[in-house]
């Protein structure tokens, strides 16, 4: 029966348009990462898996702020990542490791974002850290002298100006050689500076080399967009914030799409008072803006045990957004549903039905309401990036979720940091959401357009 | 005996409007009509569009209540019954529609469709098994059993109503409104169920109300023809010899507006001047009087009566003796 559906005339034509196909096609991967993430909780939950999906999200990938690829990061950010990741290796190391007989059980735990210790001996490990370390210390030479020409360069121009006022064309030519001259060294050093660097680099490379295979796969992923203000990945976060995204959508659709074709499919086939009521409801609930609402619901669920930020359960979160999108999207179905069927019930197939003796409620059921099919599944992807939308609006906000990543809570959390050009957690998030909400604007066009009866 | 018999029928459609949403006016579809359809016998009704003719017949299997008068099958009232109390009734009484298109629902396969009344009513004699029946249904009305695992856009117009009339047969009714079941149809697949329809009322012995604008389908299908005009039925005539029985000076009209099949007779031609009046604020009078080429003054006041005339048919005219 469904494939024969399926070769009606409006599904062909839908299939027929490339580009909805590619849409159809991302927003199967997007199903797929959702479905990957709720499925690994689950078994989790089940104590089957112990994947630690929500732990993964904590680990400390990079240095803060560190950029994604594309952008090479400047020299200071270099030396504030050999930085950190140095500390981290001599905090690690400063273990009682020397008086273990076999420490490489202990040295196996060691890793940093996949990024395992070189698998030598502990003592070489010992002995090449401190080399690292020595080669980094001796940059600390080259900031000095750094320090210095850039402290020159700073009070140049002040100096510049008052020999200007003075008159002083001897001193002025003076002063510009000077600052040509300091200019080449602050060049000069900042290449030793980067040599410095690069060879402190290599050597971190050789203690801690980057993974290959599968690891450097899961290494690339996680630093492809950079890390956050806490040196979380990105990357892992803004795929993560899918799960949200799609199970607000999806139960907000639902529901919305359910409440909508019963209440406009009554209201449009017994008409009377029922169709009055509903009206009433539609009107009303169309005239409470849902911000509000749910700004009502959220200080409702204030310092509620379950619903209010629950650490143990962390889904029961989303439930005023689900209570104040779903008490809302509706209305717009309703309508719809209604007029369509007003029209179905004159068909003469409703009056053949009652011809032969079925009650309303039967054939409203049965007759009229797979009749709006092409509506629902309209309307249901059009409400389902419109609850995304308005997730990532509140959680931007602060209404929504908080303590799981949501593209609104990445976009909150960085937005301080678009004036320093870190573009990176902003920019992946929105990227993700408008991949997504651009392929479902596709589908629905062409949903529309297969199923529009003036077309077909 | 009369299988169906109507006394005084009369259906209006209100008009609302107004801030209270009050009952501002009514359209009159069907005005006063009595008539009476005997066992096995074929009632034609004529008009044209929008006298009343469908109001009529979908009124008549209660698919709209009355607004007064009396519907009795059989000698037992069917006005006024309750869902439960008409079921009987529905299953006696069935109806073919006009619009193929929109007669069948686009969801349900022919399966679906059939087997679901077939069901309500369950009409399965003991050992009679359903795929049988329907096969039978099928082959019946000229389509191949494996046609009814089909969705109806996957069928022609004509083959469609062919549908539609397995649809109204399933039950095994006694009674059949066909409410110009042919007129959506090419001339050529009109003849073809035409005569399907005719061959299943021979067979089945069925009872028919057969609505229809066109005289010569009602001429060649029908044993008697009502003739209705604005709601009223002006004239009841036999269709043996429709061309010289006709009274009534608007069955006359309708007579001479139908095209004859011969291109060299000729014959004086009537046209009629005026339009039909609106059947919100029908005239007080015979309704045909504004266009009737023997209108006498009476006829603008009050309403000729059905009755029997010399000649022994019924017609609603003064002039007519």
């Amino acid at each position: 029966m469904i494939k024969r559906m399926m070769r009606s005339r409006a599904w062909r034509k839908f299939f027929r348009n490339k580009l909805a196909l590619v849409a159809t096609g991302l927003i199967g991967v997007y199903a797929l990462i959702f479905v990957a993430i709720v499925g690994a909780q689950i078994s989790d939950a089940a104590g089957l898996t112990d994947v630690g999906s929500r732990e993964g999200l904590k680990v400390r990938v990079l240095p803060p702020k560190w950029p994604g690829f594309l952008e090479a990061p400047d020299l200071d950010r270099r030396y504030d990542s050999l930085d950190w990741q140095l500390g981290n290796l001599d905090r690690l190391f400063r273990k009682d490791l020397e008086s273990m007989v076999d420490p490489s059980g202990e040295l196996e735990s060691v890793s940093l974002a996949e990024r395992k210790l070189a698998d030598v001996p502990f003592s070489e490990l010992r002995v090449m850290l401190a080399e690292t370390n020595d080669r980094f210390e001796a940059l600390d030479a080259i900031y000095g002298e750094l320090e210095g020409v850039e402290d020159s360069i700073f009070f140049l121009p002040d100096e510049l100006a008052a020999a200007k006022e003075a008159g002083d064309a001897e001193g002025i030519a003076e002063l510009e050689a000077q600052l040509v001259e300091l200019k080449e060294a602050r060049r000069e050093i900042n290449g030793r500076l980067d040599e410095g660097l690069s060879a402190v680099e290599a050597s971190l490379e050789d203690l801690m080399p980057m993974p290959t295979g599968f690891g450097g796969m899961v290494y690339s992923f996680r630093t492809l967009f950079g890390s956050d203000v806490l040196g979380q990945s990105i990357s892992v976060r803004a795929f993560y914030s899918i799960k949200i995204a799609f199970q607000v959508g999806l139960v907000v659709a639902t529901l919305s799409v359910l409440i909508g074709t019963l209440l406009g499919a009554m209201a449009g086939f017994y008409g009377g008072w029922i169709d009055g009521g509903v009206m009433w409801l539609i009107s009303t609930l169309s005239s409470i803006p849902y911000l509000v609402l749910l700004a009502v619901l959220a200080v409702m669920f204030s310092g509620h045990q379950y619903f209010d930020n629950s650490a143990q359960y962390p889904e029961l979160q989303l439930v005023k957004l689900y209570t104040a999108m779903g008490l809302t999207f509706w209305v717009g179905t309703a309508r719809v549903i209604r007029g369509e069927v007003m029209k179905i019930k004159e068909l003469e197939y409703v009056q053949a039905a009652t011809a032969i003796g079925f009650g309303r409620f039967y054939i409203v059921l049965k007759h009229v309401i797979p009749n709006t099919f092409h509506i629902m599944f309209i309307n249901f992807s059009l409400l389902f990036i419109g609850a995304i939308k308005s997730e990532v609006i509140l959680s931007f906000l602060g209404l929504g979720v908080s303590g799981q990543p949501s593209w609104g809570t990445m976009i909150s959390n960085s937005k301080d940091d678009l004036s320093n050009y870190f573009f990176w957690e902003v920019g992946a998030a929105s990227f993700l959401m408008f991949i997504l909400v651009l392929a479902f604007n596709i589908v629905s066009d062409a949903l529309q357009d297969a199923f529009d009866p003036k077309h077909v | 005996m009369s299988l169906i018999e109507v006394r005084n029928l009369t259906k209006q459609f209100p008009i609302r409007g107004g801030v209270l949403n009050r009952v501002i006016n009514k359209v009159h579809a069907v005005s006063d009509v009595s008539f009476e359809i005997a066992t096995g016998e074929t009632l034609g009704v004529v008009g044209e569009s929008g006298c009343g003719k469908s109001t009529l017949g979908k009124t008549l299997i209660r698919l709209l209540e009355p607004t007064e008068g009396l519907i009795a099958y059989e000698g037992e009232q069917i006005t006024g019954l309750s869902h439960g109390q008409m079921m009987p009734y529905r299953r006696k009484m069935q109806i073919i529609f006009q619009d193929p298109y929109s007669s069948l629902n686009p969801r349900m396969t022919v399966n679906a469709t059939l087997k679901e009344a077939i069901k309500l009513h369950q009409v399965l004699e003991s050992g009679e098994s359903m795929d049988d029946y329907i096969d039978g249904l099928m082959k019946q009305v000229g389509l191949r059993p494996d046609d009814k695992r089909k969705f109806p856009h996957e069928f022609s117009g004509g083959q469609r109503q062919r549908i539609g009339i397995a649809r109204a047969l399933c039950v095994r009714p006694d009674f059949i409104v066909a409410d110009e079941p042919v007129s959506a149809l090419d001339v050529s697949i009109q003849a073809q169920v035409l005569n399907l329809m005719k061959d299943l009322k021979e067979k089945l012995g069925l009872t028919m109300l057969f609505i229809s604008h066109d005289l010569k389908v009602v001429e060649h299908f029908c044993d008697r023809v009502l003739v209705m005009y604005l709601g009223h039925v002006v004239e009841e005539v036999p269709t043996d010899n429709l061309d010289n029985d006709a009274q009534h000076p608007y069955t006359k009209a309708l007579l001479g507006a139908n095209p004859i099949d011969d291109p060299t007779d000729r014959r004086p031609l009537t046209i009629l001047e005026g339009d039909v009046p609106s059947p919100i604020n029908p005239p007080p009078g015979c309704p045909f009087a504004g266009r009737c080429p023997m209108v006498v003054d009476h006829c603008r006041t009050a309403m000729p009566p059905l009755e029997r005339k010399k000649s022994g048919r019924l017609v609603a005219c003064y002039e007519i003796e």
